[in-house]
């Protein structure tokens, strides 16, 4: 998806939508192949959109009819109603069925004991990239990967901390890209807990929060508050309104100094920081949040699997399109993990769903933003910035605001370096 | 070979260069050092003076990180809180301050009991202890589990002055970090931070702080060295080049609690560019002087030279023959002198002239006149006589007869004197034949040996074997020798010889007149082809030059020796033909 939240091709060459809207073609690349060289034909492109479109969709897949290969490069999806978040859920990975790692894009992986090993794709349909092998090396605190990249050890990172951003800034040796992101940091709340229950509290939840000073203190001022599940930069996001500003004597009103729950996080000091801000804030309108840190792993499991927490604080993908917020916050959504459900919210997203032209896709975003205001299914906190370090060495094109994973195809060594090597 | 200056201006110039380069130059260099030393002087204070500061700030940072933290202590220890409460403060503490990465409060068996991160404390109770800030202990630096460096702050914990845990934080190096990083000179001096031994702690330098989370020990630091034997907290410079081989300014100070020190390092190049540019400024200042005061020099060189150059060219051209040149030199010193002397010289010079031309006329016309009386006299009276005898009737025929003949040859001789006056006038062509020398020359002394006897001299020809072959044109040619001869015969004494000699010498044709006569001096030899020019008491001196005109346009040359009382001698040489057909036409 673009950054507008439009869909851009990438596999598919083209789409065409039947004139009913309930009919979509897709036109594939003609040269697209497996790293195992088979080519991804129609029948197998259908075949992974089929898999993959009930768990994105939900109950919404029931407004598929069917999905077929019409020709050896198109795909035709049928559709008993016609949708827009059909094209805005086929933001999906291409795996080929039965083999997870081997995909379409310009790099193979291999995965290692400690790292994953990254292989340029030689017939990658949009040519094949100048890098020809990356590894890509977890590690168990941002801080500790940024040590390493500063002993000169790593090439990139794909997450700098956002406290030693300052650090490398002035580096002749590594270059700094920042981006929002369009997951923003959410505490979603699980509906089955009686505290949550009530529309007024979670609003007053809300309005506890001081996002300025939260982004000050915990994403060291990195970030843009976040007043609501739509992404501030798709097409139909309008700023009509002034949403959760920070009100804390309102909060105190409508929490009446009775909640108390415990929030659980990923393990890692931005979350921390954000965690114990959040406390702060709502300590300081009566609300006792206990934090916990929980392991990624557990955290899923306790989350999507179980509905274990009361709260969860996380980077939840809202963005770039709507489809992503009917995911979470639809009654019916696939990771609506805190069972939400507001007939207002439904309603909105419903009609977004059968949006006819962009006229009424736009003015039901504004409903949404505004049933959402009245009835929050989470603590909306801030669209955080992502910082990622790149060595001289390399030149990636970076669209401004977008991922550098994004440029990697195209990145190559600096003129320098490929002079050295001469 | 000597250097030679020739113009007086440019004399002038270098004297004037000369008179203004050693002062300028002693100056230069006393400036040019007295810069160095004042420059270096003053970075070398400035910088120590950012260094001070720097660690001071440093100092008082830590100082005051340490205060923070007790400060806490104050707030959570003996105040009655409740866990949730101090909890809440430490937490509290560590989001709006960061200072620290953690706090954590244990309790006597140093169990931790509160701390601000949500998950097990990175910190532990210290063991042992680098320095205190009023009862707040700072740990040595050690690496963490990043393998960067850290330490942490720990304070004893009473209640009721019983000792009751400890509060301990993590202290964010990285965060003083920013501090460093601030601390900057020019555009490439950084600062960095070392322990006493050696551990690098921070380095402004972005591109230095791998150095940092390399753990690279400094303690080959000059500055580091020199620092470490150190009593005084005075700061320290020195210049010294690092690992790429650049030249530096380091200046270090001492945090004075803690034993670090920090470093100042600057590029030499950026520390004294200013020094650079006023060195270069001077330079070309002193150069601009000297240019000119050699200018000026040469300037007023040439104007006081201008009214020389004058009359050297006035007297050049006088020299040349350009008498009406005068000179224009209005000065009123002696150079306005010298040009009116020169000038009135110059006016004198032409009437001298006219005199000389004048006097040379009347001269030439009396030489002249003298020469016609000389040479046509006795022809004359010889006809005349002759001419009386042959009128008379008392003449037999024999007399007559040699009067007759004696009335041709003096009418003849007229004849060839006023020719070669038309000569001289008009000069007749010459008609080229081929010849033999040999030939033309027997003719001319067989002519010429009646008049030698009469006047007892013996004239005599010694003849090449062969014909003698030359293009030439036997009647001029002829006149040639007959001058020759007639010559050699008026100036040999009786009793004198004069001897022809033909001979052939490589590819031409040589022709000697010698004679044993009085000779010619030698100073009048280099005109004695000129006209009107002779060594007779009488004649108009055609002879030889009419002989020299006639042999070059046969393209032949003729030369003369002489020695005073012992004889002449007259070469002619002539281009031999050696080839059948002018022999053939020549026999």
């Amino acid at each position: 998806m673009g950054r507008d939240g439009r869909p851009v091709p990438v596999v598919a060459e083209s789409w065409y939508i039947a004139q009913d809207g309930r009919s979509l073609r897709i036109r594939l690349r003609p040269n697209v192949k497996f790293h195992d060289g088979t080519a991804a034909t129609s029948a197998i492109i259908g075949q992974i959109v089929q898999s993959q479109l009930p768990h994105l969709l939900g109950s919404a897949f029931a407004d598929v009819e069917g999905i077929r290969a019409v020709s050896e490069t198109e795909v035709e999806i049928a559709q008993k109603r016609a949708s827009p978040f059909l094209v805005e859920s086929l933001d999906i990975p291409i795996a080929k069925p039965g083999a997870a790692d081997i995909g379409t894009g310009p790099f193979s992986a291999v995965r290692g004991p400690n790292s994953i090993e990254m292989t340029a794709n030689e017939a990658y349909y949009q040519g094949r990239p100048s890098i020809q092998r990356i590894v890509m090396r977890g590690y168990p605190t941002v801080r500790a990967a940024w040590a390493d990249m500063l002993r000169g050890k790593v090439d990139m990172l794909y997450e700098v901390g956002l406290d030693a951003l300052d650090s490398l800034q002035g580096s002749s040796k590594v270059s700094i890209y920042t981006f929002t992101r369009s997951r923003p940091y959410v505490i979603v709340l699980n509906m089955r807990r009686p505290v949550f229950r009530s529309a007024e509290v979670r609003r007053g939840l809300n309005l506890a929060i001081d996002r300025p000073r939260l982004i000050r203190e915990a994403l060291y001022n990195h970030g843009t508050p976040a007043d609501g599940p739509v992404w501030p930069h798709h097409w139909a996001y309008k700023q009509t309104f002034s949403a959760f500003q920070f009100d804390p004597s309102s909060a105190a009103k409508s929490l009446k100094g009775h909640v108390a729950f415990t929030c659980i996080f990923p393990e890692g000091a931005l979350y921390e920081r954000l965690a114990l801000g959040v406390q702060q804030a709502l300590a300081a309108v009566g609300v006792k949040m206990d934090v916990e840190a929980v392991p990624l792993t557990d955290l899923s499991d306790r989350v999507r699997k179980r509905g274990d927490f009361d709260a969860v604080l996380f980077d939840a993908q809202l963005g770039p399109n709507l489809f992503r917020p009917y995911q979470w916050f639809h009654s019916n959504g696939p990771s609506n993990y805190g069972a939400f459900s507001s007939p207002t919210v439904d309603a909105a997203l419903d009609t977004i769903r059968y949006a006819i032209d962009d006229g009424e896709y736009a003015s039901q975003v504004l409903a949404f933003q505004q049933a959402i205001i009245e009835d929050p299914p989470a603590i909306f906190l801030a669209w955080g910035d992502r910082a990622q370090a790149v060595s001289r060495r390399f030149e990636v094109p970076v669209e401004p605001g977008r991922d550098v994973i994004g440029g990697l195809r195209l990145a190559k060594l600096a003129p320098e370096q490929r002079a050295s090597r001469n | 070979m000597a250097f030679r200056i020739r113009h007086i201006s440019t004399r002038f110039a270098l004297l004037l260069a000369a008179a203004a380069v050693v002062p300028l130059v002693a100056y230069g260099a006393v400036s040019l050092l007295s810069l160095q030393r004042g420059t270096r002087e003053s970075v070398v204070a400035g910088n120590s003076n950012v260094a001070t500061r720097a660690a001071t700030e440093i100092g008082r940072y830590i100082s005051n990180s340490a205060t923070l933290l007790k400060a806490l202590a104050a707030e959570v220890q003996d105040t009655g809180l409740d866990r949730v409460q101090q909890d809440r403060i430490v937490k509290k503490y560590v989001l709006q301050l960061h200072e620290f990465h953690e706090v954590t409060m244990f309790d006597e068996h140093g169990v931790p009991v509160v701390s601000s991160g949500a998950g097990h404390p990175r910190v532990d109770v210290p063991k042992d202890t680098l320095v205190s800030f009023d009862d707040v202990a700072m740990s040595p630096i050690r690496l963490d589990e990043d393998q960067l460096p850290t330490t942490t702050f720990a304070i004893r914990l009473m209640r009721l002055n019983q000792p009751a845990g400890w509060l301990v934080g993590e202290f964010s190096l990285e965060e003083m970090w920013r501090m460093v990083d601030q601390i900057r000179i020019g555009d490439h001096g950084f600062a960095m931070v070392v322990t006493p031994s050696g551990a690098l702690v921070a380095h402004g330098d972005p591109d230095k702080k791998a150095l940092v989370a390399q753990a690279r020990s400094m303690s080959a630091n000059a500055l580091v060295q020199e620092m470490r034997g150190r009593t005084d907290r005075a700061p320290v410079s020195k210049e010294y080049k690092d690992e790429d081989g650049r030249s530096l300014l380091g200046v270090a100070a001492s945090i004075a609690p803690l034993g670090w020190t920090v470093i100042v390092e600057q590029p030499t190049s950026e520390a004294y560019a200013s020094a650079t540019v006023l060195q270069r400024q001077l330079v070309v200042a002193i150069s601009i002087a000297l240019l000119g005061m050699v200018s000026v020099g040469y300037l007023f060189g040439r104007t006081f030279i201008n009214p020389i150059l004058k009359l050297k060219r006035a007297t050049q051209g006088v020299a040349s023959g350009q008498l009406a040149t005068r000179v224009d030199i209005q000065t009123r010193d002696e150079f306005g002198d010298l040009g009116d002397a020169f000038n009135t010289m110059a006016n004198r010079l032409v009437e001298l002239q006219e005199d000389v031309k004048r006097q040379e006329r009347q001269a030439m016309f009396g030489r002249v006149a003298a020469g016609l009386v000389h040479d046509l006299l006795h022809p004359i009276q010889n006809v005349g006589n002759n001419a009386r005898l042959l009128m008379r009737d008392d003449a037999d025929a024999e007399a007559r007869a040699e009067s007759g003949r004696i009335v041709d040859r003096e009418l003849t001789t007229i004849k060839r004197f006023l020719d070669d006056l038309h000569n001289i006038v008009k000069p007749k062509p010459i008609e080229r034949f081929a010849m033999d020398v040999n030939g033309a020359v027997a003719e001319i002394i067989e002519s010429m040996r009646t008049e030698g006897e009469r006047n007892g001299i013996a004239v005599e020809a010694r003849y090449a074997d062969g014909p003698l072959v030359i293009e030439g044109d036997r009647f001029a040619l002829g006149r040639v020798f007959r001058n020759l001869v007639t010559n050699a015969i008026q100036a040999t004494e009786a009793g004198g010889q004069v001897t022809v000699t033909t001979s052939r010498v490589g590819d031409r044709v040589e022709i000697r007149v010698t004679d044993t006569g009085s000779g010619i001096p030698p100073e009048r030899l280099q005109s004695i082809f000129d006209e009107f020019v002779t060594t007779k008491r009488r004649g108009l001196g055609l002879g030889l030059a009419i002989t020299k005109r006639i042999v070059e346009q046969l393209d032949g040359t003729i030369g003369v020796e002489s020695a005073v009382g012992r004889g002449t001698s007259f070469t002619m040489r002539f281009p031999a033909r050696d080839d059948r057909a002018a022999q053939a036409a020549a026999s």
